[in-house]
């Protein structure tokens, strides 16, 4: 039998998906977003493609996802030279830029680890200095570019993941179901750590669901995964820990990882509680005990994540259709989900592949609804975070919810022959779970909203520009947020060469905790005061949004608000006379006793 | 392997119709001239016509079934370890990962970061420390190639090599120079070595097993 012979139109449509990353990548970099609304168009529609598609190889659709994957994240990355502010890689990257010129990494005492737990991290500390001394390339690079070229490659591992279970066509859909979700491409971009430990995280569940697994690379790989993240490994220990006790239980003929378990439980007590200071074992303690504290005594009253009052109605959304159509997709997926998850579970005959992966499922299913039921919980532990991690492994369960009804129309079919048959050969299920996914893409990244001129525009992909010029003050906010700018790097490298040993810095918050950090190389939050409430003897730091609009802005437990308040007005003495550094952003020496 | 054997005969046994009589017809005519490999049979018919290796496969054991053609075990490839390393195709790796040790080990000292060829040494760097330590555990790991498909190949040699470049830099950060530039490439160079070497025995002892 001779091999067949691949078709134009699809090598052509691999070609042209292969140029994509490039396109994405240009786009942002020179802020064409209308560029970058045609990609992801195109990524969206090219699900039609492969759904379509009778057969393609696992190669071609690994590569496909590996495409669509860095063109997601170039989206994003390339947005900005600058960090991306409002994240964690401010605080990550000034704690990279203090190891790179000490050379040395210290285990962080105790004390010094209470405000920032990041210190006992090896991910962002020693290996971007290893990268950028044999590399050469500037820090800022590491952080912002290879660091996410790394992470470009989980969703590919996680195609071998899914296709234990499921065909090619469905294994690309979960796959770019994990991708849709926009943490992937933007949230995560500005958790350097998290990048990394998700990348060994996969790897190692897919050496624990391969029938080749090696004890070595297994051992070196959790000890990575504990360096790398404390988070995630506390999460690996419980899906370990989870499958263990689910394979007890059931007496189920799979391997049970029970040295993988013992090995993660104690590599990271002993790295967290000997090496890290303890800090991030007392941080877990509290969240716990906060949590439990709250199920006992404040079960119904305690708060819960805006996107959970939102889903249940009790938070007013926006009006519209398009605002219906976005909700009514975020149902479907969330039912689709859940109804995946339950077929799968109650299977009768399952694969070893299915049983395999079935405790992984569980243990996402478990955390996510302990997230969304348990008051403090997804507070404590960053909801839209939990929901990416839960669909590492809960991708799959979209295509086998949709799998499902079909299985059910099929059974109505035979009962109701005339009104359910179908007069041609139509891929139900592939066509179905792309027209759930592109709708879910599109809305979720903030394209319809920016195609239909939405009045909140969420993306700073897409509407960077309608953002930064909103007459809508929050909105301004939102954009200096997230785009570190020049003028305001500047002040900050400025200032912290040239500031007096006895005179603190008195900022707004998001200066303090975004710009000061990255670029001053003040620890996060505890460069000095907080405007308005300058203290005597302070430097007053003025960013291009307080020069430029006369707002500062400041923090409450969920976000950054913006209130309004003249520059003039803060420190009511502060003149022209006081100014010391000029430009878009200022620095005052006006504040003294 | 499969056995000599004569054209004479079996071409006018054969009477098969369609492709499979042009694949065998093929086939059998490179036997006349020796002992083939499986491999180099589908590698040789490859050149002629567009085939798999599955069903070069399901041919010579057809071939066989029919006694037309005989299968026996391959001799070892290499009778010493010299003639193994001058084996290219089976140690492509070796040449890779020496290769791009050396290349960055001569880029981070003499290629500074304003240099015109700084790039080879942001490549040469990268595949170092993000991919070249982690291959080598890997080809150590699983010498033999039909073990592990190469997209895990290539994820468990990134996943690995942060790890172990993690680890090498978390002991240099205690020595006194710390995690400086040669130091760094040093240690990085001594532990390729190390690995390297692994590999190489436990790769041989596998070929020649």
């Amino acid at each position: 039998m001779m091999a067949e012979v691949s078709t134009t139109p699809w090598t052509l449509f691999i070609i042209l998906c292969t140029l994509l990353p490039a396109v994405s990548a240009c786009a942002s970099y020179a802020g064409f977003s209308q560029l970058s609304l045609w990609v992801f168009l195109a990524i969206a529609l090219s699900f039609f493609v492969v759904a379509l598609r009778k057969s393609a190889s696992d190669n071609s659709l690994m590569w496909l996802v590996f495409c669509f994957s860095l063109s997601l994240i170039f989206s994003s990355t390339f947005l900005s030279s600058n960090l991306p502010g409002g994240n964690d890689i401010v605080e990550e990257y000034r704690l990279f830029l203090q190891i790179s010129q000490t050379h040395h990494w210290v285990s962080p005492p105790f004390a010094q680890v209470t405000g920032s737990l990041y210190g006992s991290v090896i991910s962002i500390t020693v290996l971007p200095t290893v990268i950028a001394t044999v590399t050469g390339l500037a820090g800022l690079t590491v952080f912002t570019i290879v660091i996410p070229l790394l992470y470009s490659i989980t969703p590919v591992i996680l195609y071998k993941i899914y296709r234990t279970i499921l065909s090619p066509r469905d294994a690309f859909l979960s796959a770019i179901m994990f991708m849709s979700y926009p943490v992937f491409y933007t949230t995560l971009l500005g958790v350097a750590r998290e990048m990394i430990a998700q990348v060994l995280l996969v790897i190692l569940i897919a050496l624990m669901l391969s029938s080749r697994a090696s004890a070595l690379a297994s051992i070196i790989l959790t000890f990575g995964l504990v360096i790398s993240h404390y988070s995630l490994a506390f999460v690996y220990i419980g899906i370990v820990m989870f499958s263990f006790l689910i394979g007890r239980i059931t007496r189920s003929r799979i391997e049970t990882p029970i040295r993988s378990a013992m090995l993660a439980v104690v590599a990271t007590i002993a790295w967290f509680a000997f090496v890290g200071g303890g800090a991030t074992l007392v941080t877990l303690t509290q969240a716990m005990s906060r949590v439990l504290s709250g199920i006992g005594s404040n079960f119904f009253g305690g708060p819960r994540p805006t996107e959970v009052m939102a889903a249940i109605g009790a938070v007013q959304g926006q009006q519209g259709i398009l605002h219906t159509v976005n909700k009514a997709t975020q149902y479907v997926v969330q039912i689709f989900l859940v109804l995946g998850f339950a077929v799968l579970a109650f299977k009768r005959r399952k694969t070893l592949g299915e049983r395999r992966i079935l405790p992984l499922m569980t243990f996402a299913m478990a955390f996510l609804v302990a997230s969304v039921a348990l008051p403090f919980l997804a507070a404590t532990l960053n909801l839209p975070r939990i929901y990416n991690i839960s669909l590492l492994f809960l991708a799959p369960c979209l295509v086998i919810g949709v799998e499902s009804l079909e299985q059910f129309r099929k059974l109505k079919t035979f009962q109701y022959p005339f009104t359910w048959r179908l007069r041609f050969h139509f891929p139900t299920k592939q066509v179905v779970v792309a027209v759930i996914l592109c709708s879910y893409l599109l809305f979720t990244s903030g394209w319809a909203w920016s195609v239909s001129m939405d009045r909140i525009p969420t993306s700073p992909i897409f509407d960077s520009s309608r953002m930064r010029n909103s007459t809508d003050i929050t909105l301004k906010s939102e954009y200096f947020t997230v785009f570190i700018t020049t003028p305001d790097i500047a002040a900050a490298r400025w200032i912290s060469q040239h500031q007096r040993p006895d005179h603190v810095i008195c900022s707004d918050v998001v200066a303090q905790d975004d710009v000061l950090t990255a670029y001053g190389e003040y620890p996060s939050g505890g460069s000095g005061t907080v405007l308005p409430y300058c203290n005597p003897n302070s430097y007053v730091y003025l960013g291009e949004f307080n020069t430029a609009y006369g707002y500062y802005r400041y923090a409450t437990a969920q976000q950054a608000i913006v209130t309004p308040g003249s520059r003039y007005q803060i420190p009511e003495m502060l003149t022209p006379y006081d100014r010391i550094f000029s430009g878009d952003a200022a620095i005052y020496c006006g504040v003294t006793e | 392997m499969i056995g000599e054997t004569t054209a004479s005969g079996i071409l006018a046994k054969s009477g098969l119709k369609g492709n499979k009589p042009d694949l065998e017809t093929h086939a059998l005519e490179y036997l006349e001239n020796g002992p083939i490999l499986v491999r180099e049979l589908h590698h040789e018919l490859g050149k002629q016509t567009r085939v798999d290796a599955w069903d070069v496969t399901k041919m010579v054991l057809r071939l066989v079934e029919q006694g037309r053609a005989e299968l026996t075990d391959a001799p070892p490839a290499a009778k010493s370890f010299k003639e193994y390393l001058g084996m290219w195709d089976e140690n492509l790796w070796l040449y890779f990962s020496v290769g791009i040790t050396s290349i960055s080990f001569l880029a981070s000292l003499w290629v500074s970061t304003n240099s015109l060829l700084v790039a080879f040494r942001w490549i040469a760097g990268c595949a170092l420390v993000l991919f070249a330590p982690g291959y080598v555990i890997v080809e150590a790991l699983f010498p033999n190639k039909a073990k592990l498909d190469q997209v895990m190949r290539c994820a468990l040699s990134i996943g690995l090599s942060l790890v172990l470049v993690m680890i090498v830099g978390l002991l240099l950060s205690y020595t006194a120079e710390g995690i400086t530039m040669i130091p760094t490439i040093t240690a990085l160079t001594v532990l390729m070595a190390g690995l390297v070497s692994v590999a190489l025995v436990r790769k041989y002892r596998h070929l020649t097993a």
